[in-house]
């Protein structure tokens, strides 16, 4: 761990603005003027973010000279996502990208008719690739040329209703609920291990050639008769939730790490084409139930940006101070669950008694203490209650000595020291190639944040520090993230001071409930308000991008419009979903118990993981 | 034996802590091995791909056996009625007591396992066929057809499943008196 004013090796800078009508983007210009004909279609986005539509034959290329050439260097693929705007048009596959070196963001996107969904995979350029295609195979039915491993990755790997995400896919699953529980009822062992896995086991014996002996079986074989499988989770009390991970084992050191997920899928992106925009929020908070605010305001953000809104002065310092608060609360759940995990049991009481101050502080504000729901488009559920301002301000400066205290446990104990010093090592180069963001990119060594990058919700306005590790080891991490809390409370300091007077919520009655007591009693209030609830919120035909920083790592929310009340696309890019993807790579010839501390350390939460 | 998924899991973790603390209760040894369990809380949202899991955890749960649903989701699938969720994980498992809410607080938890606490009392072990042991289907996640037939029924799936492992219908699953009920009785 380094100060937090280390030099960063990467230089991060925010984009210049651009001019309105004008092709200025010097990637785009170069892109064309490489690829000529490659390229159908240029243009900007709601976020201000230039998309490239290419042809899909010539995908990789420009992805590889997008990646690999000096002047746009875009080393940060941040997600693969597939749209289906249904009546058989084609489907869409963008590809987010962001170049650490120039500060500058770019969207790829391709068009690929209903009756050739092929695409060459673009794993060999990025690692995390592998899950983001994964998925997009299991949702849309778009096969990833070249992939190594192409499987479902949320449903069943035997699942045989369709595509999920698909148009024609109905919500309720194309089977009635007792053939679904049927189903679901009756795996067996093949459908629950893939093929591989089984030959680890030794179970499907008969592919090893009768004339070896088992001592001498090696890898072509099957499992080399030293090694074992074993089948971690996905009731496991150290694994977070539901995530299930099968190992092969040489005595206590992970050979080979194979995570399953879905285990948790809910149907999210699903769900939500079926919700108008402002239903959409309380999904966002089930998602990362362990720091809800940042979802729903990452949420609201978006949609604002579709809409082309501008929120208010106090609205935006009010979504500040609830993004670090909740920023603090999913990082003090993390401290506490890998205080658990690692033995320190103290560790877990003394966050969750800081928790429920963070609970108070919810309830005060919005009546819930997890599921809070508190952005509306356009503005928040509410003004602050009275008194909260006070209660914020003595949590902001008492939480510190709570952090002290905790410090004093870990920071010098012997334990955990060694359970943590140069476990799960992660160099900066990896790292990004794998996609990490939030306090586990920054514990490599690379100075990325969402907040510093593309500053919103006036962030550039705020004085505060990114921490970053120097090992990007768990011991990296958990400083990383502990630095992070003392910075969030600079930040909700500063927040206080500046809290301005003012609406909360827009003067836009076709976008925002006007006031109760306007309603109550004028005729304008009214209709407005049973329009706005009758037909739902009108949001014009777009699409958009937007990316926040929740307290995991970069939140991305994609999003496509039709002009309708509903949206025909909501794509949550969930930072833990990505950052799980480095596990397999990082405990690599670790042991099992440092396996246990490299998941914990990497906080992840699998309602967002398997959405 | 904490089945925790999703938010939920969240507030069973917070009524372990300093502030609820279950273990005022003599609640507080969480069993995360089914082995030595006999109460289970399905604390969030259960998909069809972890269904099978939560059956075999509870078929590996000793008898005199438990479960509590917590939350809405558990309970009825919850907001999400969709192609990847159980509604109501008592098409899966036997619910004993069910709490509402999305997620309930830490109090409704302590709550619902007082219930239950009630609900034992008001159990015999004289009763024959209650937590009989068929031999056969204990440890089998795999039900046969008619089986799920039975326990996908709309309403009411719990009233239709043995405790014990299988689907074995019987009519020892009377419903214990609650508390208010006796309660009222001890006033008159």
């Amino acid at each position: 761990m380094s100060a937090p004013e280390a030099p960063a090796p990467y230089l991060v800078l925010s984009a210049p603005p651009r001019e309105e009508g004008v092709e200025s983007d010097p990637s785009v210009l170069a892109v064309r003027e490489k690829f000529g004909d490659g390229v159908r279609d240029s243009r900007v986005d709601a976020v201000d973010c230039s998309v490239i539509e290419v042809d899909p034959r010539t995908l990789l290329e420009v992805l590889s000279y997008l990646k690999t050439d000096v002047d746009q260097a875009y080393d940060l693929l941040l997600d693969v996502m597939g749209v289906d705007l249904g009546g058989q048009r084609p489907i869409q596959v963008w590809y987010p990208l962001w170049s650490m070196k120039h500060g500058r963001r770019l969207r790829v996107v391709i068009h690929l008719p209903l009756t050739d969904l092929r695409v060459a995979s673009v794993t060999s350029l990025w690692e995390t690739a592998n899950w983001l295609e994964r998925e997009a195979y299991d949702m849309f039915g778009v096969t990833f040329e070249g992939h190594p491993d192409l499987r479902r990755i949320l449903m069943p790997e035997n699942y045989d209703e369709g595509f999920p995400l698909r148009k024609d896919f109905p919500l309720r699953g194309r089977f009635s609920r007792s053939e679904q529980t049927r189903r679901a009822m009756n795996r067996s062992r093949e459908d629950i291990y893939s093929r591989e896995e089984l030959r680890m086991a030794g179970e499907l014996e008969a592919e090893v050639p009768p004339d070896v002996k088992p001592e001498e079986a090696t890898k072509e074989h099957g499992l080399d008769g030293e090694h074992m499988m074993i089948n971690l989770g996905p009731q496991h009390p150290a694994t977070h939730g539901v995530l299930r991970l099968v190992l092969e084992l040489d005595g206590e050191t992970v050979v080979r790490c194979i995570p399953h997920l879905g285990y948790l899928h809910t149907g999210f992106e699903k769900t939500c084409e079926y919700r108008e925009w402002n239903q959409i929020v309380p999904y966002t908070d089930r998602m990362d139930y362990l720091a809800p605010m940042l979802y729903n305001i990452g949420y609201a953000q978006a949609v604002e940006s579709l809409l082309g809104v501008q929120i208010t002065p106090r609205c935006q310092v009010v979504r500040v101070l609830l993004s670090e608060l909740n920023r603090i609360q999913g990082h003090l759940l993390w401290l506490g669950t890998t205080g658990i995990d690692l033995g320190a049991f103290t560790v877990f009481l003394y966050t969750f008694q800081e928790r429920e101050r963070v609970y108070n502080l919810h309830e005060a504000y919005c009546g819930a203490r997890l599921t809070t729901s508190v952005t509306r488009i356009g503005g928040m559920l509410a003004d602050l209650p009275a008194g909260w301002v006070d209660a914020m301000r003595d949590f902001a400066n008492t939480l510190p000595d709570t952090l002290d205290e905790v410090e004093r446990l870990l920071s010098k104990n012997a334990i955990w020291l060694s359970r943590t010093i140069d476990i799960g090592v992660m160099d900066a180069e990896t790292a990004i190639n794998f996609g990490l963001t939030g306090p586990n990119l920054r514990a490599s060594g690379v100075a990325y944040d969402v907040r510093k990058a593309r500053p919103y919700l006036g962030y550039d306005e705020y004085d505060f520090d990114l921490p970053v590790g120097a090992n990007g080891d768990t011991y990296d991490r958990y400083m990383v993230r502990i630095e992070e809390m003392r910075q969030s409370v600079r930040i909700i300091q500063q927040a206080l001071d500046r809290l301005p007077g003012g609406p909360i919520n827009i003067d836009d009655p076709s976008i925002i409930l006007p006031p109760k007591s306007d309603s109550m009693s004028s005729i304008d209030s009214m209709i407005a308000h049973f329009k706005l609830v009758m037909e739902g919120l009108r949001v014009p035909e777009g699409e958009v991008w937007s990316s926040t920083e929740a307290s995991k790592g970069e939140l991305g929310f994609g999003l496509v419009s039709d002009g309708g009340s509903k949206p025909v696309r909501c794509r949550f890019r969930g930072p833990s979903f990505v950052n799980l993807g480095a596990l397999p790579r990082m405990v690599e010839g670790a042991l099992i118990s440092d396996l246990i501390a490299v998941n914990a350390s990497l906080d992840i939460v699998l309602g967002e993981i398997d959405r | 034996m904490p089945f925790g998924t999703a938010c939920c899991a969240i507030e069973m973790m917070a009524s372990a802590a300093s502030k609820y603390d279950i273990a005022r209760f003599g609640m507080e040894r969480m069993s995360f091995s089914p082995r030595q369990a006999d109460l289970m809380i399905v604390a969030g949202r259960v998909s069809y791909k972890l269904a099978p899991v939560l059956r075999r955890v509870w078929d590996q749960m000793p008898q005199p056996k438990w479960c509590v649903s917590m939350g809405a989701c558990a309970s009825s699938g919850g907001m999400f009625d969709n192609y990847t969720i159980v509604q109501g994980i008592d098409t899966i498992v036997p619910v004993d007591v069910y709490v509402p809410g999305c997620p309930p607080r830490p109090e409704g938890l302590i709550y619902a396992l007082l219930m239950i606490q009630e609900k034992i009392k008001g159990e015999s072990l004289a009763v024959p066929g209650l937590r009989a042991e068929s031999a056969e289907a204990v440890g089998r996640p795999n039900l046969p057809p008619e089986a799920i037939e039975l326990v996908t029924q709309p309403f009411g799936n719990s009233t239709g499943q043995n405790r014990v492992s299988g689907i074995e219908p019987s009519d020892a699953l009377q419903r214990p008196r609650d508390r208010r009920e006796r309660l009222l009785e001890h006033d008159d």
